[in-house]
């Protein structure tokens, strides 16, 4: 059968098609969907928990569900919402995180920090706020700080949130509610971990902005993107995105809390090594097993300075059941998670250090003890153009003697 | 972050390097996904399984190979896994189109540009079948070739010409009716 010319489903022309089911497609996804933290969620944390955000029948899901929590479950709500966060999870379900409950209210709006835990690799606190105004045309973004008393910033690592209801997680927040955890590396701090206090007294300010939506402001996306500052003190590579400009603030309120946490002091710690391979000497500065994961500093003189450097590593085990995703197998290896963020140059020597992490998903239960710490290769790319990344292949072996514990 | 950083830090297991590539594509596979998928959350959660599949299979990921093509069939299949789930594969043979060629001198081309036409659309796409509807998606509004969606759907050339032909005359039927 011939096919009549013009008609959008013909081999040509299919522009008229293609424009139709690109605008249907539009209608169907929301410009501001952000898949990645519910991904970080499932694939960083155990168990896997499904977290989506906001859509239009999480509403009426998340009130059932607010009811529901509420009449039946008083506190437990909340400690279920804390667990299903990657990171500090774990360390809620083995009862390691600290209880903060402590809330400050600005026109109708409400923040409350409700739980913190540190130990010598991080500061984790999970923040709820309530009684945002909600408007189609307006999103809040909160940003975070905190410091020490001394006024010794901790940068943060890794933030984690949820907003609106969310049917997918079951958790109850209603439209108008956010809740996260973010991660503050205490490592900035002087004589830390070499000495850890039994308490750590800081303040944590909490900014919201009242930002214009992507409809109105089309770059307000990227503010998203953008990474978190790197550590103070070290020129910080992470600043792979430039600041994003930010649109005009339709409102803007600032909450500062003052809290001290207890400091879970469990912690093995390795002094600094070095090992050789290929003529390149690398420096495991430091490593520290804590309750919430495994931590190791890794530094080098970079083969290329022109060059941006990260590594790919793996701890060894000597009967070990884990893998990089917390499940298990026969596998004798775990690969490491190597933050960017953490990326800094110490600009008197020159040298790269990568920190590391390990056991994130397993935090709260007992783990393999490694034995070894390889640094399998060493990747340099470019800092601008089309990236050809070199590799300079190792491995370097740091042994983690067992019998020091 | 450049989308080759990116895949090689991907690829060695960084999460950095996955979030750069999830936001670099989740808009174009979520779009993907809702015109196989009506329902804007299946699609979200096809996508959010395509990343998970990535991530649990990035070592099979043939290095300075493009991202999207080797992605995009893992949305295709979750998307398709969740129509097939939902709805049954409607039979060629029960909506034969053999005969009932509609009004040949219409053109629903020039109604697309109208609200009303788009949804007349969506509602044809939602009554094909899930591999028809999959074939239409990937041919018109991916630009993949025929040969290609063969190889992604693991079918035969002539098994996709077969399949758009016909989905080309429901699609073409239901909208002047």
């Amino acid at each position: 059968m011939e096919e009549r010319k013009g008609f959008p489903m013909d081999s040509e022309p299919e522009a008229p098609l293609q424009e139709a089911l690109d605008r249907i497609a539009r209608s169907r996804v929301r410009e501001d969907v952000d898949l990645w933290p519910a991904l970080q969620a499932r694939l960083f944390t155990t168990p896997a928990r499904r977290i989506r955000f906001g859509g239009r029948r999480a509403w009426a899901w998340g009130l059932a569900g607010l009811a529901l929590v509420l009449a039946l479950a008083g506190m437990a709500w909340a400690r279920y919402l804390w667990e299903a966060f990657p990171f500090i999870g774990p360390l809620e379900r083995a009862g390691k995180a600290r209880p903060l409950a402590q809330s400050q209210r600005q026109d109708g709006i409400t923040v409350t920090l409700e739980r913190a835990y540190v130990d010598a690799n991080r500061v984790l606190i999970g923040y709820r706020v309530r009684g945002l105004p909600e408007s189609a045309d307006t999103v809040w973004l909160p940003e975070f700080t905190l410091e020490d008393t001394a006024g010794h910033p901790l940068p943060p690592l890794i933030r984690t949130s949820l907003a609106g209801a969310s049917e997918g997680s079951g958790l109850p927040l209603l439209p108008g509610e956010m809740a996260g955890v973010i991660e503050f590396d205490p490592w900035a701090l002087p004589d830390w971990p070499a000495r850890l206090p039994e308490t750590l007294a800081l303040r944590m300010q909490v900014t919201l902005r009242a930002l214009p939506t992507v409809a109105s402001a089309p770059g307000l996306l990227r503010v998203e993107i953008a990474p978190e500052a790197g550590p103070a003190g070290g020129a910080s590579e992470t600043s792979a995105l430039p600041p994003p400009a930010l649109p005009t603030p339709r409102a803007v309120h600032t909450f500062q809390f003052d809290v001290t946490v207890p400091v879970v002091r469990e912690a093995i710690v390795y002094g600094p090594q070095t090992a050789t391979a290929r003529g390149l000497t690398l420096a495991l500065e430091r490593w520290v097993e804590t309750p919430s994961g495994t931590r190791a500093r890794v530094c080098f003189r970079p083969p290329d300075p022109r060059l941006r450097w990260t590594l790919a590593a793996e701890q060894k085990f000597k009967e070990s059941e884990a893998t990089a995703e917390g499940e298990r197998s026969s596998q004798t290896t775990q690969i490491g998670v190597a933050s960017l963020i953490q990326l800094t140059i110490t600009p008197n020597e020159g040298h790269v250090c990568q920190d590391l992490f390990f056991d994130l998903s397993s935090s709260g239960r007992t783990r393999p003890r490694p034995t070894a710490l390889y640094v399998l290769e060493l990747v340099g790319f470019p800092q601008s153009g089309t990236p050809e990344p070199v590799r300079w292949p190792g491995p370097w072996v740091f042994p983690l003697p067992l019998e020091d514990r | 972050m450049e989308e080759g950083e990116a895949i090689a830090r991907w690829r060695a297991g960084d999460p950095e390097g996955m979030a750069a590539l999830v936001r670099r594509y989740q808009q174009r596979a979520l779009r993907i996904a809702a015109l196989i998928l009506p329902d804007p959350m299946q699609a979200e959660d096809a996508v959010q399984e395509a990343f998970v599949r990535a991530w649990r299979h990035r070592r099979s990921f043939r290095p300075n190979a493009p991202f999207w093509p080797w992605f995009r069939q893992l949305v295709v299949h979750e998307a398709l896994r969740l129509a097939r789930r939902e709805g049954r594969e409607t039979p060629m043979e029960a909506d034969s189109v053999e005969g009932n060629d509609p009004d040949p001198h219409a053109d629903p081309a020039e109604q697309l540009d109208s609200s009303e036409a788009l949804a007349q659309l969506a509602r044809a796409l939602a009554r094909l079948s899930p591999t028809q509807r999959t074939l239409v998606v990937l041919r018109y509004y991916e630009g993949m070739r025929e040969e290609e969606l063969a190889a992604a759907l693991g079918c035969a050339v002539g098994t996709v010409k077969r399949h758009l032909h016909e989905a080309r005359q429901r699609l073409r039927r239901w909208l002047t009716e």
